[in-house]
Parts: C-alpha cells; structure tokens; sequence
C-alpha cells in the first residue's frame, strides 16, 4: 500500500464531511486539552514549589497552636479611636508634633481603658515568651526559634472605615528566617520589640490598598483602637507556608501583647542548622510544647516542616492531577465510542466503494490499515486541536488552582515535551481502538456483496 | 486455456433452511485474447459466473483454474492479489470514486502494487492518453459525461495490462452511439495487451462483436457459439 497516496486519499475523504467530524472529535480535544493543561499546571507548581525550597532554604520548622483566647472587642477599640481622631481634628490648635504626642497619649489612655476591663490577663495553657526561651534551651539545634503572635484585626486609614487584615506580631529575626525584604523603609528592629513600639511593616498589597502609591514610610494607620507608625513595606513575596505576605501587617509581639492585654505566642518560628536537626525539632517539638501546657487539646498543637508543607502541596497537586486525567479519560473514552460510531457510520457510507477497491486488488488489510489510519488521523487532528486548547487553558488554570486549590503564589505553567507526546500517543490509542472494530468490519466484506450494497 | 471452469455450481445459502441455486454445472474454457459475450435474460447467472471468473467470489463447487492455478488454493490475500495484476474489472455503473480525480481514479489499481508512485503515475496518464482523456486528467468524476466516465473505468481496467477483463453490461447505461465507441475501445485496446474479454450484456449487436457467444439461462449454459463460424 502506497502511504503517500493513502494519507492524501484519507486528508481528502475527511474533507468531505469536516462538521460531522469535527462533532465526533470535540471528546478527544476537550479530553486532550484537560491532559495537557493539567500536566502543565502541575508541572508549574512543582516547580514554584523548588522555588521556594530554594527562597526558604530547607530547614525551617513551623509550631502552630490554633487556641485563639478572646481579645477586647475590636470594635469597642475602632470607636474610642474614631471618637478620638474626630475630637482632635475639630479642636486642636497646637503644632502638629504636639498634637501627635497628645493623639499617642489620648491613644493609649483608650486602650488602658479597655484593658481595665479585662486588664493583663492572666492565661494558662498557652505559650508565652519565657516558653519560647525555655524551648531555645532545650533545643540547641535551632539556630533560630521566634515567637510570633498572629490574629485577624480591623485595619484601617485613620479616621476612614476599617477592613479586616492578619496582623502578625513579630520579632527582629522573623525577616531571617523568612527571608523578608523590604522594599521601602526598614524592618522590625530589637530595640523596637524591646520597647513595644507602636510601629508597623506592611506587605506590598495592603500598603498600597492604605495609603495608595503615595509614600508609606512615616505615615500612621489605625488598627486596634491607636495608632501604628509605618516603618517599612515589604517586597512583594506572595503566599508562602500558609502566609499571604503582601497582605500581612507585622508589629513588634510585644506591642502587640500590650495592645491584648495578654501575651499569648501562638506560633513558633524555627530555623535549625541542618536537615537532621529540623527532622528532629520537628519530631520532638510537639511534645515538648504539650508538656509545657498542661491540659490543652493536642489537636490545637500542630508542627509542620518545610518538607511537611511540599509534601502535602505536592500530593494536593498531584490529586488534582489523577482527577483532571480520570476526567480526560473518560472524555477520551466517550469521544472513542463517538468515534468508533462515525467510523461505522462511513464503513457503511463506503461499502460499495470497498467492494470497487477489493475488485482493484486491494486485500483486506489494505481496507483495514486504511480505516484504521482513518480513525487515527481523526484523532490525531482532535489531539492537536486538544494541545492547542490545552496550551491556552493552562494558563487559567495555573492561576485558579494556584489561588484555590494550593495555598502558593501563582505559577506559570510549564509545558514538556514528553507532554506532548504523551497527548499524541493518548490520542493515537483512541484512534486504534475505536477504529479497529469499524475497519475489521470493512476487511471483513464480501467484494461482491459489497458491490451490490447501494 | 487461460480459464477453465469445469461443473462450476454456486448456492446462495439465504437462510438455514432457504437456498438458491444460482448456478449449476457450468464448464467454459476461454484462451489467452478470446472476447466472450455472456448473454441471457436477468437473473440467469451472468454476474455471479462473472464473479467467479473475476475470483470475487468462491463457487460452492466445481474447479476453476485461472492462468495456470488452481483457485480453490489460494488465500484470500492471493486472491486479490491476482485481481489486482492479472484482471480488470468494467461494471455498468462505472463505479469510480467520486472524490478522486480522473488520473487517481485510473491510477488506483496500482496503488495496491509494488511500483514508485512517479511510475505508477505515468501508466495511469498513458492510460488516460489511450482512451482519449488526457485533457480530463484532474477532472472529478461529477464533471464528465457518461461516456467520459465509463472511458475513465476502461483505462482503470486495462492500467495493469490484465491477462482477463471482466465487463458487467458496460454499455447498459450510454446510449448506442457512446456504447459502440466504449466497445471500440476495448476491444481495439484489450487486443493491444492480448487480453482475454469475457463481458456480460443484453445487447445483441454488442454480443456479435465477440468471437464467442455464449447464452445462459437458469444458471446453466444452454449454447456456445462462435461468431466467426
């Protein structure tokens, strides 16, 4: 059999009916389509996760204690500093520096009133700072252990309507650990964390959305009823271990525990100086912490590591990767019936021109490898149509399933060759199996009957 | 003999219990460039012996030889094989493909063989040249005439200078004056390549240009005559 001349007779007989066929391939493309889009979704994330292996380095131990005990209600804080803002803009008539020192004092005297209500309180069965330096003795491996204390606060402009936002209160060595950057300004300072400065860094997104394009360093914004300095924006770093760092606001802890009126860590920080040491803290932390507080519910308490947090967003991508691919097969499966079924339909359509054909001296698998070359090549053409829509759907996808499906920044898909061919192979197996029944039907005809057949 | 069929009977089984005989006894030598006419009213077996002689179809019993071989030998694979080189076929509905183009169509037995496409190509233009086509060449079937497309078939039957050419009333759908011309053709042609003719048909003056005449009816053989006698 002539290849040459066949693939142009079969490019010519798909010409003949492309609507109907384009129908039966809609299956293989769409099929196709969610396989290569998917693979390259995955593909991205995998790779935005060696990315920050690399920006994290890998030896960092995260404690969470999901405990959060009341703090004075927020709102009682928003209004005594509304009416504050609102009394001092309508009455002062002394310098501006003079009004600050004032509005601070006013500021906090507010807060000292809401605090004697609940007053320092004092909690058990939470950590608090001494814990955080007993644990440093106990575990000599960690090069670095911080105390951070995070909580969802009303934020705001002064004297505008606030919103809420994760406030993170911090120590000077939680940019280390992190690898924070600060684009504008400076970051926490030991001295500020000493003091318990009433000061504030801001990530990139929520220094924009407070202040807008104008410079943020020096400026105040209001949260929990005072007021908080801005002293530096954070570069823009997206999502990492479950924090959305353009949108995060970080205080000194301290100032943050005075603001409470309690000090309560509720995560820990851990940096330790190698592999075996973070695998250690992180086996041996959990229970030393429950040690520590008597009575809580071991569930609160959780330890995670880097690798704890690529493992299970690798294997969360990977789940969407089987389901995407079940999803594709079966569209690939339905579209082969679909196929199959228009490769019947044409066996039928062309009966008497196989019978013309074997009268010529065609065999029957010359007829066989032709109906069958016949379906591949459909599936061939819906495969490439798939790659194409996979190629454009990928990039939506990356972005969906980066903000909804993974707790990471988004991603770019990445695209490999093996994908492709991959896809192609898929598609050529369709092509085999939905056209081999069809085209046995074809070889299997009588030349004469065939011949007859109108 | 180039073909010999000898007590050739062929029943169509149509159901278990239901039969047809179609046709019964039949012996016929034909040698090498003999032009038989098979001639008889319908349905007394002309196109099922055609059938047979063209190796489409098994008889139910009986022997046939052709160019030499025994045919209850061979496969079905030689089988087409043997269609392929050594018969051509001309029905009387033409039967040429109609998303093809006149110089494909001619050039589609050879598709099946071992040749080079540039050679294939050329015996179907020199085909097409011999019936007077060559203007025609990348024409589809849907934009001749009758006439042209039954030329069209004549150039497909004999591209692969057969040893046996099979005609199924290949005049029965022209008008006479068409029908003596496609007649002129093959013979002068099928002459040229000294290829045996055996061809079915109801028309009288087309049966008297063969050299033999034979009639059917009821699935036998009830005369053979030579015309030159």
């Amino acid at each position: 059999m002539d290849w040459l001349y066949t693939t142009g007779a079969l490019i010519r007989d798909l010409r003949t009916s492309r609507v109907r066929r384009l129908l039966s391939i809609l299956g293989v493309v769409i099929g196709t389509g969610a396989v290569i889009s998917s693979l390259a979704v995955v593909e991205g994330g995998r790779e935005q996760l060696r990315a920050h292996l690399e920006k994290l380095g890998v030896n960092m131990v995260v404690l969470e204690d999901r405990f959060r005990p009341e703090v004075p209600s927020e709102f009682e804080d928003q209004l005594r500093l509304n009416q504050m803002e609102s009394v001092f803009v309508e009455t002062w008539v002394g310098t501006e520096n003079e009004k600050n020192t004032l509005k601070n004092l006013a500021s906090e005297q507010a807060m000292q009133s809401g605090a004697d209500d609940g007053g320092e309180t004092a909690l058990s069965g939470v950590l608090r700072m001494r814990d955080v330096e007993d644990l440093r003795k106990r575990f000599p491996e960690a090069r670095i252990i911080e105390p951070i204390t995070v909580q969802w606060t009303q934020v705001g402009k002064i004297g505008e309507r606030p919103f809420g936002a994760e406030v993170e209160g911090g120590t000077a060595r939680g940019a280390i650990v992190r690898d924070l950057k600060v684009k504008m300004g400076r970051y926490l300072l030991p001295m500020d964390v000493d003091r318990a400065e009433k000061v504030c860094v801001l990530g990139a997104a929520i220094a924009e959305q407070l202040l807008g394009d104008r410079r943020a360093v020096g400026r105040y914004i209001s949260m929990r009823g005072s007021r908080w300095r801005v002293i530096g924006v954070l570069e823009r770093k997206g999502t990492m271990m479950r924090f959305d760092y353009d949108r995060l606001i970080i205080v000194p802890i301290t100032a943050m525990h005075e603001r409470n009126g309690m000090e309560v860590v509720n995560a820990l920080l851990i940096k330790a100086y190698d592999k075996r040491s973070a695998s250690k803290i992180r086996n041996e932390l959990r229970g030393e912490v429950l040690n520590k507080l008597e009575g809580r519910n071991p569930e609160d308490i959780s330890v995670f590591s880097q690798d704890d947090l690529v493992e299970q967003s690798d294997k969360t991508l990977s789940t969407f990767k089987t389901l995407t691919i079940c999803v594709a097969a079966f569209s690939l499966l339905v579209s082969g019936i679909g196929i199959m079924n228009i490769m019947l339909v044409s066996v039928r359509e062309r009966t008497h021109e196989i019978g013309v054909w074997k009268a010529v001296g065609a065999t029957d698998t010359d007829i066989l490898l032709y109906f069958l070359s016949e379906s591949v090549l459909t599936c061939i053409i819906g495969g490439a149509l798939g790659i194409l829509l996979g190629v454009v759907l990928a990039s939506y996808a990356a972005g969906f399933v980066a903000s909804s499906v993974t707790q990471m920044g988004t991603w770019k898909p990445i695209f490999s060759p093996i994908f492709f061919v991959l896809s192609l192979g898929s598609t050529i197996l369709i092509g085999l199996l939905s056209g081999i029944f069809p085209a046995l039907v074809a070889a299997r005809l009588e030349p004469t009957e065939a011949l007859r057949y109108e | 003999m180039y073909v010999e069929l000898s007590l050739i009977n062929k029943t169509y089984q149509m159901s278990e219990s239901v039969s047809v005989p179609a046709l019964s006894g039949i012996n016929l030598s034909i040698g090498e460039g003999e032009f038989v006419a098979l001639v008889g009213a319908s349905g007394c077996g002309k196109t099922t012996l055609l059938s047979i002689l063209g190796l489409l179809m098994w008889p139910s019993s009986g022997a046939y030889r052709f160019a030499g071989r025994d045919t209850r030998a061979v496969s079905r694979r030689e089988q087409a094989a043997l269609r392929g080189d050594l018969i051509g076929f001309i029905f009387q509905s033409y039967n040429l493909l109609s998303r093809e183009t006149a110089w494909r169509n001619v050039m589609f037995p050879l598709t099946f063989r071992p040749e080079t496409r540039r050679t294939r190509k050329r015996a179907a233009l020199e085909a097409l040249d011999a019936v007077g086509l060559s203007n025609r060449a990348n024409h589809y079937p849907s934009q001749m005439s009758g006439g042209e497309q039954q030329r069209i078939a004549v150039a497909r039957a004999l591209v692969n200078r057969p040893k046996l050419l099979i005609a199924d009333e290949p005049t029965g759908n022209l008008d006479s004056h068409t029908g003596q011309e496609i007649l002129e053709l093959i013979t002068r042609l099928a002459g040229d390549y000294g290829t045996s003719i055996v061809m079915a048909t109801h028309d009288v003056s087309v049966a008297q240009r063969a050299g033999r005449i034979v009639k059917m009816a009821d699935g036998k053989i009830v005369s053979s005559q030579s015309t030159e006698a």
